[in-house]
């Protein structure tokens, strides 16, 4: 089985295998629901599907769950993200910008942007959050937002939490906008009794404008990012 | 609150447990589903974070398919928790959203996306093992083709049958895989009892600081490390143990309590991350043990019209409620003579005898559901002016009409 893994792996094409053979088999049991042994083979290829993405160490979604499988770090590097306003205020992304639920999405954009991708990518994406929240700015000014927020009623969406930041109306009010958008690098050291943070370093990463001409030529990110632990 | 390990037994003396559980998993699916997710971002979002799912990306011309499956989807959720075709609309279902959230996944691959896969499983268990489903209207149609003597002798019978319930007993196994390659990873990931100190319990917690977010639990833990112990332990335990205790058929609602406590703790130290575990260990919860708990201890005669096939029929949904055996059923053309047959028409409408008293029609209805746990806010709700009104109309209509439109046994059969 393993050879046939890496062909497909190779081809690129594991996971789609994995897909059809699951739904086809699924086809095939749901069909012939009154046979039991159909069903015992279903149930056979279900479990056996469940382990192997974890048995060879997949990232299968949800299934090879490692979450926080290492004990808790002493470094940890956390890549906040800032709009810029074109007096050079920052302002934290509010997410229902793009219909991204909370800002643990995001955590891995960030640190892509900051560490791994290339001028180009980053610069599409930032545009893109530059251009959208503005957007979302304008839609809630004019209360023209008509997003999950404005169709799901009250009672049905999840109770507010840490993760689901919201621009408050201070931030929707402004007459300014959104020009760059700016990825911090927060380096922290953590006790190894977990007590405390000790050190914390945090510096601008990258920087993408939308528009030089709006901002002043002169304006540099700030050093330490409007950003709690930064603060301290 | 006692919570069922379905693989050291899957039959119960009632089908409540997988109707109930089919029910909520529905309106859980359909609200996850339509509510928490902007689909639309597939179409918008420029930069994708993760490939391995990226075949499931509909080319750019053909975006709109994401749109037209979000609607079908909803409709199949409606039909799946109706128990409408739970073959069908269960597996389409499954299959649209994990075509939908492996998409999405490639440009977000958060846990609200994550949690679609037991969702799809889920969908996929029930409708595999539909043919268990009981209290559904598949089974309901199904009994059209059954004959008038079985379901009568069915309704009248003293004897209580088991139902198996195997979707639940997939959805435990299910269940108690995910915690297990959780609490696995764990231990094989690194060194476990450095991860089981309150050390690194603390450590888990400052980093929420560092992420910029307020801890309530913090505090608490680094002054007092027995808690950490507690909660890092407790977590490695309560993950690993959970599958072997299952497959050894041992009881699980300490397990099931301890993961709600768990995940509410996550709650209020960061955010409620696991809000669909809660749902998923639902499942397992011994609602019928409940309904009994709910119900009266009071009797209820019924007399009912036994060569009307469609009642017959009607009257064995409600008998698979009866848990307590409170509910004795009677033929209209064999009525025992304590109940007056001279005084109540028997030949138009059904009735019921609670201590004596007796109720016709739609209100012999109410009579049973208000002794019945669950139904009794049914029972309460169908008394509210205007629905009582509509509901005896209807009750009427259905009545005077059954031999017209529905199937009945003409009585010169007899």
């Amino acid at each position: 089985m393993e050879p046939v893994i890496d062909v497909l792996d190779a081809l690129g094409l594991k996971y789609a295998f994995g897909f059809v053979v699951f739904f086809a088999a699924s086809a095939v049991a749901v069909y012939y629901h009154d046979r039991p042994r159909v069903r015992q083979g279903w149930t056979i290829l279900f479990v056996v599907m469940l382990f192997v993405p974890a048995v060879v160490g997949s990232n299968w979604p949800f299934l090879a769950w490692a979450l926080y499988d290492e004990p808790g770090p002493t470094n940890v590097t956390h890549h906040p993200t800032f709009l810029v306003e074109s007096d050079g205020d920052l302002v934290r992304l509010d997410m229902r910008a793009f219909g991204h639920g909370t800002e643990a999405v995001f955590r891995g954009y960030a640190a892509k942007m900051a560490n791994e991708w290339n001028e180009t990518t980053v610069r599409r994406l930032g545009t893109y959050l530059v251009a959208e929240s503005n957007e979302h700015r304008s839609r809630l000014r004019g209360n023209y937002d008509f997003g999950p927020e404005f169709w799901v009623p009250n009672g049905l969406r999840f109770p507010r939490h840490q993760l689901d930041y919201r621009w408050d109306q201070s931030v929707v009010t402004g007459n300014d906008t959104f020009v760059a958008v700016v990825v911090y690098r927060v380096d922290a050291n953590i006790s190894v009794d977990g007590s405390s943070i000790e050190e914390v370093t945090c510096t601008p990463a990258t920087v993408v404008e939308l528009s030089r001409a709006e901002l002043d030529r002169q304006w540099r990110p700030p050093q330490r990012a409007p950003f709690p632990v930064c603060q301290t | 609150m006692k919570f069922i390990n379905y693989v050291a037994d899957d039959d119960r003396p009632s089908p409540l447990n997988l109707g109930i559980g089919r029910v909520v998993f529905g309106l859980y699916a359909m609200w996850k589903f339509g509510t928490q997710v902007d689909w639309t971002t597939l179409r918008t979002w420029p930069v994708r974070i993760t490939d391995f799912t990226a075949f499931l990306v509909p080319p750019e011309q053909l975006q709109w398919v994401i749109q037209v499956e979000f609607w079908i989807v909803l409709v199949l959720l409606v039909l799946f928790t109706v128990g409408y075709r739970i073959g069908l609309s269960g597996f389409f279902a499954s299959l649209l959203i994990a075509h939908m959230a492996g998409a999405m996944y490639t440009i977000s691959n958060s846990g609200t996306t994550e949690t679609f896969v037991p969702v799809s499983l889920l969908l996929m268990i029930f409708a595999v093992y539909r043919s268990d489903v009981v209290l559904s209207l598949d089974r309901f149609r199904e009994q059209r083709t059954a004959s008038l003597d079985r379901l009568t002798t069915q309704l009248e019978a003293d004897a209580r049958q088991a139902y198996h319930l195997s979707p639940l007993k997939w959805a435990l196994v299910l269940a108690g895989i995910i915690y297990f390659l959780s609490g696995v990873s764990k231990v094989l990931g690194g060194s476990v009892v450095e991860w089981a100190s309150a050390a690194s319990m603390n450590r888990f917690m400052q980093r929420t600081i560092v992420r910029g977010y307020e801890n309530p639990l913090l505090e608490p833990l680094v002054s007092y490390p027995i808690l950490s112990d507690i909660a890092a332990i407790g977590s490695i335990v309560l993950e690993v143990g959970f599958l072997p205790a299952i497959v050894a058929g041992l009881g699980i609602s300490l397990f099931v309590v301890g993961f709600f406590v768990f995940h509410a703790a996550i709650a209020i130290a960061l955010t409620p991350f696991f809000f669909d575990q809660y749902v998923l260990l639902l499942l397992f919860f011994s609602w019928d043990s409940l309904h009994h708990r709910l119900s009266t201890a009071t009797d209820v005669d019924v007399v009912y019209d036994d060569r009307c096939h469609f009642c017959t029929r009607v009257l064995l949904q409600v008998d698979y409620w009866d848990l307590r055996d409170q509910l004795t059923f009677h033929p209209a053309t064999e009525v025992p003579e304590g109940l007056d047959g001279e005084r109540h028409d028997f030949e138009n409408a059904m009735f019921a005898f609670v201590d004596g008293e007796a109720s016709r029609g739609y209100h012999a209805f109410r009579s049973m559901f208000a002794q019945l746990g669950f139904l009794r806010p049914v029972a309460f709700l169908m008394g509210v002016p205007g629905v009582r009104q509509v509901g005896e109309r209807v009750y009427g209509y259905v009545a005077a009409n059954r031999s017209r439109y529905f199937t009945c046994r003409p009585a010169d059969e007899d």
